[in-house]
């Protein structure tokens, strides 16, 4: 079985699904008997919902944790003298938040991951990353979150960072449109999420009529389309309009979560979203089982990742189709999917509620 | 009841300040009313598409008025208090309607606070409640009904509260507490609706001799039973328990009947999916007692505990997750009975039993005993109580 560090070298798309099936699953199984043994809940949940995992022979028999567990239960796989960060997701929708548990080795193992997944798209030794958010997701003590996280991971890329929202969450793009006219030819790269990039940006300058002249940035985003769902805007609308105002040579977006932060799914040139080699997706359709090629279903998310929380597999509760294996024009190996926002929320019924 | 009804209150149909008319119990104007609403409903067969309309004009037939009438104690008279304020489960379209009826049957005026989210049935009903309200051989009864609607506010709801001479307050634990916090007139009566545990036995030896047909009929009933409402309603059985050892192919045989009619009639879909797998994994962490989840098909779920104890209450769970276990002897269940039980349905005895068992052992819990498929069978006897008894008072024999 291959080290994380072995990984690393490697080209994270060059791999096809049979070579990585050789390996992954029971790189995967091993990683599920580690928290099994290092995490209560965890354990009580395997044993009382997935009982015949143990015998699991592959990957689609591996338990899988809903996402919002993580939101109920605190679910941690060492014990508590170990010096530790907590991380929390934004929390769309004014809802609780998920909060999990890093160690050091793991934030910088995410970093470095992120770096390798990104590295077929954007230069290694960038001069300036562009934040659509304000130095305060830098935050101080206490838990991380998710919008931190994701700012630090891409931090190693670039020599600066630059906020492009003042303390009081005004957009001030001069920086930006400063750093480009001085036409260095320097890389740089924008990063935020998708809806903050879309309405905080995007749509302030649409607003202000104001276009950033043509230059060779880039525009990387993620973190869920559920906002952009809600306001009707597509992928395509999205990227010209970001290309169009902001006149960058390229969009980037990914498909990721807090729980596993660092192995992101990159979408490629054609739209769809890729498994690294240190990640695998399957498509659960409405009774759990693996779905086919194009069926639609909820998406269940891997990583070898986690080890101090048991968030190496995940059921989101976003709705995905699976596109196909090895075979994307964009030429990188292994499973590719869509995704088509978040399922909808079951109403609910029975007399248990009047309010 | 004051003129000064506040701002932000929907009239639906009647007026407010009620000014109620008191009658005696199962007035005849009061059973008139109900009957010719109930012979609207079974006359319109386009309602045929709304079971949940038929039942209810079904159980408001004349006959069923009557019969129920007449076991009504006669040693004594009894009569309405005064204005009964409903507060009405949001998620449940017609539970209104019958929280209304046995209003008017112990002679009350009401005072009813509609569902917030508007079901076709709610509106068809109400529609049709209207109307008889404004027939003028009605126009007694209708002076003892108010429907309204109002979002979420306390002050409405203290203000209705406070003139209240008893108070319908369906809706679980948290919409109870709050409604309890209100300041009532010191007479006021509450019937207060909390969150409930049901189950289901059945006597693995008598389902041994069914043919197909009988065991799909069984699978149909506990059907119905629980995934009418997702396993949400207070009676919806959270657990099969099997009377009696043996008989594993009898057993695997209803389950296969049931799986089949759930796959058949479920609109078990990926929402469905998700939030049944939350709340699963939820309980599997929290439990005390040892569970293994067995399925074939995500649809229908079996919890198999291994230690049954009073714990059983929280393996509470949705969309068609059922506890699974064996007793050797009703008595078996005394222990596992905690106060929150409230239906427990039965097959292949008498439910007798049951209730000689919760008396015999003084327990707290189990109001209700009948058969599987009637779990949803509502009436003025519910959660305990005759609740045309408790909304009206006794004035002499």
């Amino acid at each position: 079985m291959p080290e994380i560090d072995d990984l690393l070298k490697l080209d994270p798309f060059g791999m096809t699904q049979a070579e990585k099936d050789a390996w992954y699953f029971a790189e995967l199984k091993a990683l599920t008997q580690y928290h099994y043994d290092h995490c209560a809940p965890y354990q009580r949940l395997l044993d009382r919902v997935f009982p015949t995992s143990k015998r699991a022979t592959r990957l689609a028999d591996l338990p899988f944790v809903p996402a919002n567990l993580f939101k109920s239960v605190e679910l941690k796989s060492f014990t508590n003298n170990e010096q530790t960060t907590a991380l929390t997701s934004s929390g769309t929708s004014g809802k609780a938040s998920s909060k999990i548990f890093l160690d050091k080795r793991a934030a910088l193992l995410q970093s470095r991951v992120l770096k390798q997944i990104f590295s077929s798209v954007i230069a290694r030794d960038n001069e300036t990353m562009f934040v659509v958010d304000t130095a305060a997701v830098q935050g101080a003590d206490g838990p991380i979150s998710a919008s931190h996280a994701a700012v630090r991971g891409f931090m190693p890329f670039a020599k600066a960072t630059v906020f492009l929202k003042n303390p009081e969450e005004k957009l001030d793009p001069a920086p930006l449109i400063e750093y480009i006219e001085k036409k260095t030819g320097k890389p740089f790269f924008i990063f935020g999420f998708t809806s903050v990039v879309w309405t905080d940006l995007i749509q302030k300058l649409v607003h202000d009529s104001f276009k950033v002249p043509g230059n060779d940035g880039i525009l990387i985003h993620g973190g869920g389309w559920k906002r952009m769902q809600d306001r009707s805007v597509s992928r395509t609308q999205f990227n010209a309009t970001a290309k169009d105002v902001l006149g960058v040579r390229a969009v980037h977006n990914y498909y990721g979560m807090v729980e596993q932060t660092g192995s992101v799914f990159l979408c490629c040139e054609n739209g769809y979203f890729h498994s690294s080699i240190f990640s695998d997706v399957i498509i659960r359709n409405a009774v759990l089982n693996e779905a086919v090629i194009g069926e639609q279903g909820l998406i269940q998310v891997m990583s070898l990742l986690p080890k101090s929380y048991p968030g190496h597999s995940i059921l989101t509760e976003d709705l995905g189709s699976l596109q196909g294996v090895d075979n994307c024009l964009c030429g990188r190996k292994g499973r590719y999917f869509s995704v088509h926002g978040r399922a909808p929320q079951t109403e609910i019924r029975g007399c248990s509620d009047a309010r | 009841m004051r003129a000064d009804v506040p701002a932000g209150v929907e009239i639906v149909c009647g007026t407010l300040p009620l000014a109620p008319q008191l009658r005696p119990v199962y007035d005849s104007t009061v059973i008139d009313f109900l009957a010719d609403l109930s012979e609207e409903i079974s006359d319109d067969r386009e309602l045929n598409a709304f079971s949940d309309i038929k039942a209810f004009g079904f159980w408001c037939r004349r006959g069923n008025l009557k019969r129920l009438a007449a076991n009504q104690s006669n040693s004594y008279r009894a009569m309405g208090r005064g204005v009964v304020f409903h507060v009405t489960p949001s998620n449940v379209a017609l539970n209104f309607a019958f929280s209304l009826a046995f209003g008017l049957l112990a002679g009350n005026g009401n005072v009813v606070r509609l569902p917030s989210r508007n079901f076709m049935q709610s509106q068809i009903l109400i529609d049709m409640i209207s109307a008889q309200m404004a027939r003028p051989k009605h126009e007694d009864v209708a002076r003892n009904i108010c429907l309204i609607r109002y979002a979420r506010s306390d002050t409405i709801s203290k203000w209705f509260s406070a003139q209240a001479q008893a108070r319908m307050i369906w809706g679980g634990d948290a919409t109870v507490e709050s409604f309890k916090s209100f300041e009532t007139m010191p007479r006021c009566v509450d019937v207060a609706f909390p969150n409930r545990y049901s189950i289901a036995v059945i006597r693995a030896e008598a389902i041994e001799g069914l043919d197909a047909k009988e065991m799909d009929a069984l699978a149909r009933k506990l059907f119905l039973d629980a995934y009418l409402m997702d396993q949400q309603g207070c009676s919806s059985p959270q657990a099969l328990v099997w009377l009696g050892t043996g008989h594993e192919s009898a057993r695997s045989r209803f389950w296969a009947a049931l799986q089949a009619i759930v796959q058949a009639r479920y609109d078990h879909n990926i929402s469905t999916a998700s939030a049944k797998l939350l709340s699963l994994t939820e309980t599997a962490v929290a439990s005390s007692l040892d569970f293994i989840t067995i399925y074939d098909d995500f649809r229908l779920v079996r919890l198999a505990v291994d230690h049954p104890s009073v714990d059983l209450r929280k393996l509470q769970n949705r969309f068609g997750v059922f506890a699974e276990f064996v007793i050797d002897d009703l008595t078996d269940l005394a222990p596992l009975i905690h106060e929150k039980f409230q239906t427990v349905s039965v097959y292949g005895f008498d439910k007798v039993d049951v209730v000689d068992l919760v008396q015999s052992h003084g327990l707290m819990g189990v109001d209700r005993v009948v058969p599987i498929g009637r779990a949803f069978d509502i009436g003025p006897i519910w959660d305990g109580f005759n609740v045309v008894s408790v909304l009206s008072r006794i004035i002499g024999d």
